[in-house]
């Protein structure tokens, strides 16, 4: 996909998505470290011609387009290529920044962001719910004003002059920290280093069954290799977030109970039971002898709805949730107009025949017991050719990574879609990018199915977000993280029930 | 691999900060735990030398003065 087609996209979902977009080429990144690196190979040897390696796929994955190729290479003269940052040499002001891309992403936000100082009349919703004890915020008579002053702690333009910003610096200062952090973040993903904590691990024992209270004790059980530092903490969980949020929910170990305070509803117990039947079957006494032959059950399937960066997420950590069940089958299917965003190089799309009749992608064996597919198309277009009916609870689930349900740029593309979700009854997952954001999807839900739901789990903050914060270039005081919140939902089922006497 | 942990420790089998962590859920319940653990062995083992200690032999019968040895060469 072209850049300029990629900024049309990215301004089609929302508030969000241009993040989450910047936050692809990061996966991008990612995707050859963590196929170079298995866990076993993993020696002092390993890490040396590594090193060696990488430095031909750094340059290539500062961004698709040539001309940045070529600007990028310039810009790093370090022999070999590849650009070096060291771990206390990460803080720069972006528009000063040793990395072009970062100096490109600053004359974007100051084109593009405005000033949020109380002076300037307001041009966007508000994206954090107001206080109630909060005196109503006056709204001043000067015309909207781009971006132009950069914070010299934070490094990111965020006040139209320094005015502004001494005017509104406590404001300032509450989110001062957290962006000061994104710009190291980003800056440490482009610093060239060893990525050690993309190490994944393989196969889980039999008898060491997960902890999954947190991210520490998750990676602790799971066996993966320490990551010590909190920054290799924040860049692996914004990756494994995804698959890792959909474990946390379905597995049998799910950190989400019905005692009080860990959210899981009755009705949510009902319909993830059904779905951990199959996900972790009984041994079967399965071989590969004749006589060892036995039925096998269907995959479960995970439609992920409206997938964006979910579906150029480096494949080992998909393979993570297979490892979480390693039991039974996975088949994984991305629907969504964006789910190709930044895999361009899997392009042209197979055509659509007779027996692949929405040119699905289909990766067969990402792991011999998962399956992925990518279906370039809104989901409601699928489901009224029932290409994938009947849908079995037992078996089926979605997930919906930061729908932007309630949106108001993306609501009316789930307005069609939802009455179909609901009406399988199978139950649907659901992320936020924020508190706000999820409450407005929770809120847009009851509106929408007038009450014809039930709750599964309780929205609220997710066990494993995504430790990193996300920076939205259209409007840098909004922050926020992968999976912040977690709840599900599923249509309003009436069973027969017998009548008190 | 023999230990799939061993990354969590350094050379001198210390806890790295990912192991402290991961145990910081249990580390409460953990010590109280153990500090139960201690009290019961504790007063146990108190107890039994106590109730020991109660005993002042008086039943044993000592002669006034030591047996004469016998059968000397």
């Amino acid at each position: 996909m072209e850049p300029t087609l990629r900024r049309a996209a990215s301004s089609l979902c929302g508030r969000c998505s241009s993040s989450v977009r910047r936050q692809l080429v990061t996966g991008a990144t990612a995707k050859p470290l963590i196929r170079l690196s298995a866990h076993h190979l993993r020696s002092f040897h390993g890490t040396v011609s590594k090193q060696h390696k990488r430095t031909t796929p750094e340059a290539r994955d500062f961004s698709t387009t040539t001309t940045s190729k070529s600007e990028a290479a310039a810009a790093a003269n370090v022999p070999g290529g590849a650009l070096r940052l060291g771990q206390d040499d990460l803080f720069h002001p972006f528009s000063k920044s040793p990395v072009p891309e970062f100096r490109r992403r600053a004359a974007f936000m100051k084109q593009h962001a405005y000033c949020p100082h109380p002076d300037h009349q307001p041009t966007k919703l508000p994206t954090v719910a107001q206080k109630a004890e909060e005196p109503e915020t006056t709204t001043g008579e000067q015309a909207p004003a781009h971006v132009d002053f950069e914070c010299p702690d934070c490094g990111l333009p965020v006040y139209c002059c320094e005015e502004h910003w001494m005017d509104d610096y406590e404001k300032h200062l509450e989110i001062c920290d957290t962006l000061r952090q994104i710009n190291e973040d980003d800056h440490d993903l482009r610093s060239g280093r060893v990525f050690h904590e993309a190490n994944l691990p393989d196969l889980q024992m039999v008898e060491a069954p997960i902890n999954m209270t947190n991210w520490d004790t998750f990676m602790y059980t799971r066996e993966f290799d320490a990551v010590n530092s909190d920054r290799s903490m924040r860049q692996i969980t914004r990756l494994l977030t995804y698959p890792v949020t959909i474990g946390s929910v379905l597995h049998e170990l799910s950190p989400y109970g019905l005692k009080d305070g860990e959210r899981l509803t009755m009705e949510g117990l009902k319909s993830f039971s059904a779905l951990r039947y199959n996900l972790h079957p009984p041994k079967s006494g399965l071989g590969t002898d004749v006589k060892q032959l036995r039925p096998e059950a269907p995959p479960v399937r995970l439609f992920i709805l409206g997938a964006r960066a979910e579906s150029s997420l480096p494949r080992p950590a998909w393979v993570q949730l297979a490892h979480m069940f390693p039991e039974s089958r996975l088949h994984l299917i991305f629907v969504g107009p964006e789910s190709m965003a930044n895999r361009d190089d899997e392009f042209p799309l197979p055509k659509r025949t007779a027996s692949n009749p929405f040119g699905a992608i289909v990766e067969d064996r990402v792991w011999y017991k998962m399956k992925i597919s990518t279906i370039v198309d809104y989901y409601h277009t699928l489901h009224q050719t029932g290409h994938f009916a009947p849908y079995d609870p037992y078996f089926d689930c979605f997930v919906l990574f930061h729908p932007g349900l309630g949106h108001p740029a993306s609501s009316h593309e789930w307005e069609e879609t939802l009455p179909m979700l609901l009406e399988t009854k199978v139950p649907i997952i659901s992320t936020g990018y924020t508190q706000f954001d999820m409450e407005r999807d929770v809120e847009w839900v009851k509106n929408k199915s007038k009450g014809e739901f039930d709750i599964l789990l309780q929205p609220g903050e997710n066990k494993f977000r995504s430790l990193r914060w996300d920076l939205n270039d259209l409007d840098p005081q909004d922050v926020s993280a992968g999976n912040w919140g977690v709840w599900a939902f599923r249509g309003k089922r009436y069973e027969t029930t017998t009548k008190d006497n | 691999m023999a230990n799939p942990h061993s990354t969590y420790y350094d050379r001198r089998l210390r806890q790295g900060p990912a192991l402290i962590r991961a145990r910081r859920p249990y580390l409460v319940k953990n010590t109280v735990t153990g500090l139960g653990l201690l009290a019961v062995v504790g007063s146990i083992y108190y107890y039994t030398l106590n109730a020991v200690g109660q005993d002042d032999f008086e039943d044993v019968k000592v002669p006034d003065q030591p047996r004469k040895s016998v059968g000397s060469k």
